[in-house]
């Protein structure tokens, strides 16, 4: 069984994004960047699925630029097998991307697409959606579980009114949530070992994806800050105006 | 003028439906609305000059894909738009990718043909603009609060498409607090409270005062209480009137959620947590002793 995992590279969850002088973009040089957490969360649960299963392969795959490598080369530390990179830009819009990934599965075999929910950086939480659509597979979004059966893959999924359990068949798309694991540690020999791993480039014209953005970004802004309030010192106080506002 | 198609989600209630309505006017004048569920509202904003309903059975929950099939037999034409969510989650992007539109999810205010989103869990304000001809947006219903005279209105049914139901089931425990995305006061608790028992302090606290019940990811993951609680960047996005929160820090990913509430409590024992930044109101202490005290007769 082969399992795609899409990685994405976001600047860290601990820091704290700062808008660049162009007005349009953020600031990333020398800013602390890893894996997208969600994309971090579905690789751990490839690598498990491989320990249960030894006819396993994990391809990771990301689309970015030669400042991708390095989580390419985090990914098969941390137990992928093999690794691609499509070369285009990380920041293309997200219907683009699903494209990208959509033409270039058509031309492999995968059962299985694992993928983030979201992105931590644009927020968006649609390409697992959008690449369900492309290719017409059933998709399993949101995963808390992901179990393998024979043919068929048993999962629950959070959603707004609680959980969802669903049996799901392959191949198909899976979008991770945060409960699904806590993804290993990946020890420095690891890491050392996995710089002179090959990484497959794939160059997107070879895709022959047909896309004109129809969405421009004009500008990035702070919102709006709040004003930091009172601190009460008095219990008593404090009961008084809860009691207010709660009755 | 493209007309636009409000898709009114299973399990939204009036008052997010009014939003979204305001959200509505601001991309066409035109507005129908669709429900796809067990009931269509009965009454809506008299600004919508009709309803369609796609009946389906109490239980049979419907799949992604047959929601598209439906949105697509009957809505040829006219933008699509409705609540942020799980399940416009699920059908935005989809039904975007099959219609070759770029979706525009989580909008936070409409200029047409400008838009702006929050981006980075809440951080960085993103402006937009489309070139679309036709939308696929979702919206956040606390970022357009107007209410509107609700009229009766009778639903147009529409036929039943050839297709079957998902074999999905939902679990969920059932509730006797108000709905999280529409109370107007929410009481919320992290690591703070130290147990699942402590949780249900809150619970009650809940219950005794009629307010909705939120918690941080680090209580849902800790298993005090159920996920559909979670506010946050990756949980609900709320901003109820009044939002207290017990033995929560105030992660950035936390605050992503809860940040445009109207009046914002924060009980935390340690003077430097990052959510006395946010508050109107702090209180440095122990948040059993307030509890106690706010449930005692
Ligand atoms: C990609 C990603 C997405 C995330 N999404 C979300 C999300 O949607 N929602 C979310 O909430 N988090 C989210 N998180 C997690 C977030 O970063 C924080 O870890 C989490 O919000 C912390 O929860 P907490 O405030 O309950 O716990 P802590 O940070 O541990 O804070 C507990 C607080 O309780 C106080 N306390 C302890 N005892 C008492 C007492 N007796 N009385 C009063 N105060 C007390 C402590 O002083 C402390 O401030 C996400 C993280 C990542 C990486
Ligand atoms: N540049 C990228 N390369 C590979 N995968 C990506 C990329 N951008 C997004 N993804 C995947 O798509 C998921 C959802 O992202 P998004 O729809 O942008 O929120 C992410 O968690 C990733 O798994």
């Amino acid at each position: 069984m082969k399992i795609l995992v899409t990685v994405k590279k976001t600047i860290d969850y601990n820091v704290q994004a700062q808008i660049a002088s162009d007005g349009k973009s953020v600031v990333e040089d020398g800013v602390k960047m890893g894996f997208n957490p969600f994309c971090e969360i579905a690789l751990e649960e490839a690598i498990r699925i491989a320990e249960k299963h030894p006819d396993v392969e994990i391809t990771a795959l990301t689309i970015g630029g030669d400042t991708e490598h390095d989580i390419l080369r985090k990914s098969m530390a941390m137990g992928a097998h093999r690794s691609v990179l499509i070369e285009a830009d990380n920041t293309l819009d997200t219907l683009h991307k699903a494209k990208i990934l959509s033409a270039y599965i058509a031309k492999e075999h995968y059962d299985i697409i694992l993928m983030g929910k979201q992105s931590i950086d644009g927020d968006h939480n649609h390409i697992p959606q959008m690449l369900s659509a492309l290719l017409s597979w059933d998709m399993g979004l949101f995963c808390s579980e992901i179990e393998i059966k024979d043919k068929s893959i048993f999962i629950k999924r959070e959603v707004d009114e609680g959980i969802i359990s669903q049996t799901i068949n392959l191949p198909c798309i899976l979008s991770s949530d945060l409960r699904l694991n806590t993804p290993r540690f990946i020890p420095l020999p690891k890491i050392i070992q996995a710089k002179t791993k090959p990484i497959e480039k794939i160059s997107l014209n070879s895709l022959e994806v047909d896309y004109t953005p129809e969405i421009e970004r004009t500008a990035l802004s702070l919102p709006e800050k709040r004003q930091k309030g009172e601190m009460v010192e008095d219990l008593d106080q404090l009961i008084e105006i809860l009691k207010g506002v709660l009755k | 003028m493209t007309k636009a198609i409000m898709i009114i989600p299973p399990h939204a209630d009036s008052l997010n439906i009014q939003y979204l309505t305001r959200a509505a006017q601001k991309i066409s004048d035109h507005i129908e609305a669709v429900a796809i569920g067990p009931k269509a509202p009965s009454s809506l904003p008299k600004v919508i000059d009709k309803l369609w309903h796609y009946p389906i059975d109490q239980k049979s929950e419907l799949s992604t894909e047959q929601c598209y099939q439906i949105i697509n037999t009957y809505f040829e034409q006219g933008h699509l738009i409705t609540l942020s969510g799980t399940f416009s989650k699920e059908l935005m992007p989809f039904l975007a990718a099959k219609l070759n539109i770029m979706p525009m999810t989580d909008v936070i205010a409409i200029n047409t043909p400008h838009f702006k989103r929050a981006i980075f869990a809440g951080n960085i304000i993103e402006s937009i603009t489309s070139s679309q001809e036709r939308y696929v947006l979702s919206v956040r219903p606390s970022c357009f609060k107007q209410e509107y005279e609700l009229s009766p209105l009778n639903a147009h049914i529409l036929d039943p498409l050839d297709i079957v139901s998902s074999d999905q089931s939902l679990s969920k425990e059932n509730s006797d607090l108000p709905d999280l995305l529409s109370a107007n006061v929410v009481v919320s608790g992290g690591r703070g409270f130290a147990s699942e028992e402590n949780f249900k302090l809150l619970h009650q606290l809940a219950k005794h005062y009629g307010a909705g019940l939120g918690a941080s990811r680090a209580a849902v993951d800790q298993g005090y209480i159920a996920n559909d609680h979670q506010v946050g960047q990756t949980g609900k996005i709320i901003a109820p009137n009044v939002y207290i929160a017990f033995g929560i820090s105030g992660a950035v990913q936390h605050l992503a959620g809860m940040k445009d509430s109207g009046t914002i409590i924060a009980v935390n024992t340690d003077p430097d947590a990052p959510i006395f930044e946010y508050a109107d109101i702090g209180y440095c202490g122990d948040l059993f002793e307030v509890i106690n005290r706010l449930l005692a007769p």
